[in-house]
C-alpha cells in the first residue's frame, strides 16, 4: 500500500511538471503547434527532438542499471503506418494534439474543449471497434523492433549516438530550414 | 523575443521529466487515458456494457497515467494562472463548420493514437526515445499526413 502510494505521488509531481513545462514552452499554443507541422515554427519540433535525445540515453542508461520498464510496441507496419496518418490528419484539423490540448481545454480554450470532447468519442469508438481493427492490420508483425537491433550493437551505445543525433539535429534545425 | 522559455531547456527537461518517469513506472503517455476516462464514466451508468468489452474493462480502474495526465492538466492551468495564456483559435468555436472541424479533428486524433497505441507522448516522445522502430514510422506518417492535411485544408478557418 506505501508502495502505491509513493508510485502515485512521484506521478502527482512528475505529471504537475510536465504539464508545467509544456504550457511555458509554448506547446499548447495554437499557433505554434499549426507552425510545427507548416515547419514555418520549428521551436517545438526542436523540443521534441531534445526531449527524444535526453530521454533515449536517460532510458537505456537506466535499463543498463537493471530498470527494464519499456513499452516498446511490436513493428506491425500497417498498424503504425494507419495510426499515425489519422492521428496526423485529426491533430492537423483540430491543431492540437492529445496531451497538449488537455492543457489547451484547462486554460479555457473552446476550440480546445471541443477537439477534446471528440477524441473521447473517438476512444469510446475504437473500444468498440477493436476486435476488427486487430484482425485487419495486424499483419505484416516484425516484433518488438529497435534501432539497436536492427544495426545489431549495443543498446545504450547506440542509444547515446542516436540521442546525441536527434539534440545536433534540434541545434542545426534551423540552419538546414535555411538552405 | 518570446514570451515562452528557450526549446533547449524545455527539451531536456521534457527528456529528464521522461526519464524520472520510466524509472518510477513506465515513459510518459496520454491517449490511454481518454480510454480510461470513458470507461470509468461509462462504469457509473452502464457497468454491464464494461463487462462486455475487454478492452474498455481492462482500463476502467484509476492508474499511474491517469494520475499523471490529471496532474499534467492541474500543472498546465497553474503555469497558464501564474504566467499567462497561450494563443488558440476561438473562431473555430464560433462557426458550424469551425465546431464540425475541431470535433472530427479530435474524434479522428484520438481514434488515429489508440491504432498506433500512442499520441505525441506514447509514440513520439516516449516510443522514438526507445528507438522503437513502430514510433519512429507512426510520427513520420503523423508529419506527413499533418503537412498534407495543412497545405489542403488551411490552418486558419
Amino acid at each position: 500500500m506505501k508502495g502505491r502510494f509513493l508510485t502515485g505521488l512521484q506521478a502527482v509531481i512528475i505529471g504537475l511538471l510536465f504539464g508545467a513545462v509544456l504550457q511555458r514552452a509554448g506547446a499548447s499554443d495554437f499557433n505554434k503547434l499549426t507552425g510545427m507541422l507548416r515547419f514555418s515554427d520549428l521551436s517545438l519540433l526542436k523540443i521534441i527532438l531534445t526531449a527524444i535525445g535526453t530521454a533515449s540515453i536517460g532510458i537505456y542508461a537506466l535499463s543498463r542499471k537493471g530498470v527494464e520498464h519499456f513499452t516498446i510496441q511490436p513493428l506491425q507496419v500497417l498498424m503504425m503506418g494507419v495510426g499515425g496518418l489519422v492521428f496526423g490528419v485529426g491533430f492537423a484539423l483540430n491543431g492540437y494534439c492529445p496531451g497538449t490540448g488537455i492543457i489547451a481545454s484547462m486554460e479555457g480554450k473552446k476550440d480546445a474543449i471541443i477537439a477534446m470532447a471528440g477524441g473521447l468519442a473517438g476512444s469510446l469508438t475504437y473500444a468498440f471497434m477493436k476486435p476488427s481493427i486487430d484482425k485487419s492490420l495486424a499483419r505484416p508483425n516484425y516484433g518488438k523492433l529497435t534501432v539497436d537491433k536492427v544495426i545489431r550493437k549495443d543498446p545504450l551505445g547506440t542509444a547515446i549516438v542516436f540521442g546525441v543525433g536527434m539534440i545536433i539535429l534540434a541545434l542545426t534545425l534551423d540552419r538546414i530550414k535555411r538552405s | 523575443m518570446s514570451r515562452y522559455i528557450n526549446w533547449l531547456i524545455a527539451g531536456i527537461a521534457i527528456g529528464v521529466l521522461n526519464t524520472l518517469s520510466y524509472m518510477v513506472k513506465k515513459p510518459l503517455g496520454v491517449s490511454t487515458s481518454f480510454v480510461t476516462s470513458c470507461a470509468l464514466g461509462i462504469d457509473t451508468i452502464d457497468k454491464p456494457l464494461i463487462e462486455k468489452n475487454p478492452y474498455l474493462k481492462k482500463h476502467s480502474k484509476i492508474d499511474y497515467q491517469l494520475i499523471l495526465v490529471i496532474a499534467m492538466a492541474i500543472g498546465g492551468l497553474i503555469s497558464a494562472l501564474v504566467f499567462g495564456r497561450s494563443a488558440g483559435n476561438p473562431g473555430r468555436a464560433r462557426s458550424v463548420t469551425g465546431i464540425f472541424r475541431q470535433f472530427l479533428g479530435g474524434f479522428l486524433m484520438l481514434f488515429g493514437a489508440r491504432i498506433g497505441k500512442g499520441c505525441t507522448s506514447g509514440n513520439i516522445l516516449s516510443g522514438d526515445a526507445q528507438m522503437s522502430i513502430g514510433s519512429i514510422l507512426f510520427s513520420v506518417m503523423t508529419f506527413i499526413a499533418g503537412m498534407l492535411t495543412l497545405l489542403i485544408l488551411g490552418y486558419k478557418k
